[in-house]
């Protein structure tokens, strides 16, 4: 485990009540061992990392608990009870929050990031799912899955200010790396919604593969994991053309990337993959726990 | 929660709001080897509306374009959609439209062939939620339950493809 932290995976393991941590570098120079098994809370779904603090938030799908997981001493350092089903994840290093969308409640709780202490619960629309948000901390955007829409809130006055209608059961969402638009996985409809911030509207919606799940940004690049598609569309971020549908994993849920590497879960073969951004090659293929799924930001870049 | 509760209800009769689902999805992944050519093997796993034919539950399908209705033994139909079949890989991708009398929701499942020597390796691997759709289901729409439910398919579904492969 490297000791700052950096070069690091953090993946749920639903099946296994546990994250696996990735040393990213142990696994690009075949050291090992690559990867460390730490106990979380039970059926953990999302995660968050916190780079700067060197330290991640996973979300326990079915423990009913938000878990503060410290990366440089590889242990759970912090387990507290949050709602009836809490998902998505996100942090904010700016206000010092975590927020948590939770399935059941219909709601998005938001913690203080040190203590994991309740700061309010705040309605929004039915089985929220993803969570991100803005760099600035400023807005905060949850996939209202069941509503078809996506919620923006106001991060200083906790209210919802807009929403935007995407396509069927949107899911996972993330943010461009400029901040310009904001991709939305619509599981139903398979495609993606890229909502433009600035104009408040929809502006492209983009099919992919079979009941798509995430997105991550690199090399000018959107990747979105198709789940049943056992496939990882790679849509050019500028034209917003398909330019390679590439069938490697399956299952494939969550999916982040460092901005050379992107790393994709397979829930079904329980591994993390590693493409070249550029290349598009498989570059690695980790062994995960059971039942993986990193909902969320799950790796910390060199 | 009566709300809550009032919505999980009405997803499990509505059909339009068939994939709603909890939190957490389970799997069951089997195999078996088969002392039988692959392509023969393959040629069996592949014949959509032949599942009565190796399936020891199923008591006879009714096809319908892409969609299988298997009608079960004892009762209760299941019906199926094929979303994709690869003969260059011996591989095929389906799910439920309809679980009938099985405590699963949102299922989906891959059956694949691969040569191995002079026989073959069945694989049959299944993604799935359980029943309940809220939190603290009963024991009959848990988690357990419904993992022991594909399992049990896939386990005498493979046991006895291979019979019938082998010709015994």
């Amino acid at each position: 485990m490297s000791a700052d932290a950096a070069g690091l995976a953090v993946v749920t393991n639903q099946g296994g009540d546990s994250v696996s941590l990735v040393d990213l570098q142990a696994v690009a120079t075949g050291a090992l061992p690559a990867v460390r098994e730490v106990a979380v809370g039970r059926a953990p779904a999302g995660v968050a990392v916190d780079p700067a603090a060197g330290r991640a938030f996973v979300s326990n799908a079915e423990g009913r608990s938000v878990s503060l997981v410290d990366l440089r001493s590889g242990t759970q350092t912090l387990q507290r009870e949050v709602g009836a089903g809490p998902v998505g994840i996100a942090h904010d290093p700016v206000r010092h929050r975590v927020y948590v969308a939770d399935w059941y409640r219909n709601s998005l709780w938001v913690l203080s990031d040190d203590g994991l202490n309740v700061v309010t619960e705040v309605a929004v629309g039915r089985a929220p799912a993803g969570v991100e948000v803005s760099a600035d901390g400023a807005r905060v955007y949850v996939a209202e899955r069941d509503d078809d829409a996506v919620a923006v809130l106001d991060a200083a006055s906790l209210q919802v200010v807009d929403r935007h209608l995407v396509g069927s059961h949107p899911f996972g969402l993330r943010l461009s790396p400029d901040g310009a638009t904001l991709w939305v996985t619509n599981v139903l409809s398979h495609d993606v919604s890229v909502v433009d911030l600035a104009q408040g509207a929809v502006v492209a919606t983009l099919p992919v593969g079979h009941r798509p799940y995430c997105i991550a940004f690199a090399a000018g690049r959107a990747f979105v994991s198709n789940q049943y598609g056992d496939s990882v569309s790679v849509i050019d971020a500028a034209s917003r053309q398909t330019v390679a549908t590439l069938p490697l994993v399956t299952y494939p849920e969550g999916i982040d990337s460092d901005g050379h590497t992107v790393w994709v879960v397979s829930w079904m073969d329980e591994q993390m993959v590693g493409i070249d951004a550029l290349t598009l090659q498989r570059t690695a293929t980790v062994a995960l726990g059971r039942n993986p799924r990193g909902f969320g930001r799950f790796v910390l870049a060199e | 929660m009566p709300v809550t509760r009032t919505i999980a209800l009405a997803a499990l009769l509505l059909p339009g709001m068939a994939f709603a689902h909890g939190p957490t999805r389970q799997k069951s992944v089997e195999s078996v080897e088969v002392a039988a050519p692959a392509a023969a093997v393959w040629a069996l796993v592949k014949d959509w509306g032949g599942m009565a034919k190796w399936h020891p539950a199923v008591e006879s399908v009714t096809v319908n374009g892409t969609e299988r209705i298997l009608n079960l033994k004892g009762g209760g139909k299941v019906i199926e959609e094929l979303e994709a079949i690869d003969d260059a890989n011996m591989s095929l991708r389906y799910r439920m439209k309809d679980p009938g009398p099985l405590p699963v929701n949102n299922y989906s499942a891959q059956m694949g062939v691969a040569s191995v020597g002079s026989g073959a390796m069945v694989n049959w691997k299944g993604a799935f939620y359980r029943a309940y759709l809220n939190n603290d289901p009963p024991p009959e729409q848990s988690d357990e339950a419904a993992v022991k439910a594909i399992t049990g398919i896939y386990k005498s579904g493979l046991e006895n493809l291979k019979k019938v492969a082998e010709g015994k």
